[in-house]
């Protein structure tokens, strides 16, 4: 898959993260499609430093949103949801880094990384501003959305790009246990509901 | 002693360790059996067990998530099983109870623990 197509996956995930808000979503976009025009000359999408960095990356944010669940958020469910984000992320965090050091790779920054920490900070200065039910919905509409666009870039982009067979592996695992959160977000969303 | 009677021992000896095996040790003192229920990629493997009261299930997480099993609703529970680690439990009654990982609840399976 080239860089082009693996930023639209980005554009969609960046969407996503700005629910609603079609026009920040799309000049989000805009800006990833200019940029995966500008990389889209047969170099592989991203290697497997970036790639080891992003999965990293994406692990870490979703920690921090579980954080800050656990500090605004009243409802069980939540509670529950977001102390599992933090037990599994931490899990599939620590296998990770078990891997880059027995590698001895040192994973690299990127564009993907970046936009992924970019989203999570307007989700947070969105999510601190509410309390109980309000920051319920909204943690676990992100939640839902979230991982469905952070699944769709390690199925569809992360592990067909990826070349050393246990980052390969790792991945694979890792997306198990975020389609696991998945389906429970569903659930948790369906009983805020 | 002679290789004849030596010989006459050892056939005497041989079915009589034959009679035990099939008779004696496997219908009347059965010895207790450990099932092994592995925990990989969210599914408990086999998913359902049959047991006989003084067996042991041992649960072991293949999955580099931490699980915690609850069996009949927190009548018996497991501690928070890292990769690798393992739970064991000897079953003493008969029933038949459902168990869940309490973290990934969609994770089920059935132990029963019949006469
Ligand atoms: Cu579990």
């Amino acid at each position: 898959m080239n860089t082009f197509k693996s930023f639209l996956y980005l554009g969609l995930a960046g969407s996503i993260f700005f629910g609603g808000m079609v026009a920040t979503g799309c000049a989000t976009s805009n800006d990833h499609a200019m940029n995966g025009n500008a990389m889209a000359n047969d170099t592989p999408a991203f290697n497997d430093l970036e790639i080891a960095h992003i999965a990293y990356t994406a692990g870490a944010i979703d920690i921090r949103y579980a954080h800050l669940a656990l500090a605004l958020a009243e409802d069980p469910e939540v509670l529950k949801f977001a102390e599992l984000m933090v037990r599994d992320h931490t899990a599939v965090n620590k296998k990770a880094l078990a891997l880059v050091k027995k590698l001895q790779i040192t994973p690299q920054d990127n564009g993907m990384s970046q936009q992924l920490l970019k989203g999570a900070v307007t989700i947070r200065n969105e999510l601190s501003r509410l309390h109980g039910p309000a920051f319920a919905k909204r943690y676990a509409a992100n939640e839902l959305g979230y991982h469905k666009a952070v699944n769709q870039a390690v199925e569809k982009t992360l592990i067909p790009t990826a070349q050393n067979a246990e980052l390969k592996a790792l991945l694979t695992g890792a997306l198990q246990t975020f389609k696991v959160h998945q389906e429970h977000a569903v659930v948790m969303n369906e009983k805020l509901q | 002693m002679t290789s004849h009677k030596i010989n006459m021992l050892l056939i005497v000896g041989l079915l009589v360790v034959g009679a035990f095996d099939r008779e004696g040790l496997a219908q009347t003192t059965s010895l207790p059996q450990r099932h092994v229920v592995q925990i990989d990629g969210f599914v408990f493997q086999p998913p359902q067990i049959r047991v006989v009261p003084g067996d042991t299930v041992v649960w072991v997480n293949r999955d580099f998530v931490p699980h915690f099993i609850s069996v009949g609703e927190g009548k018996w529970q497991s501690d928070v099983l890292e990769e690798n680690q393992s739970w064991e439990l000897v079953v003493n009654e008969t029933g038949s109870f459902s168990y869940v990982c309490v973290f990934h609840p969609k994770m089920i399976g059935i132990v029963t623990i019949h006469d």
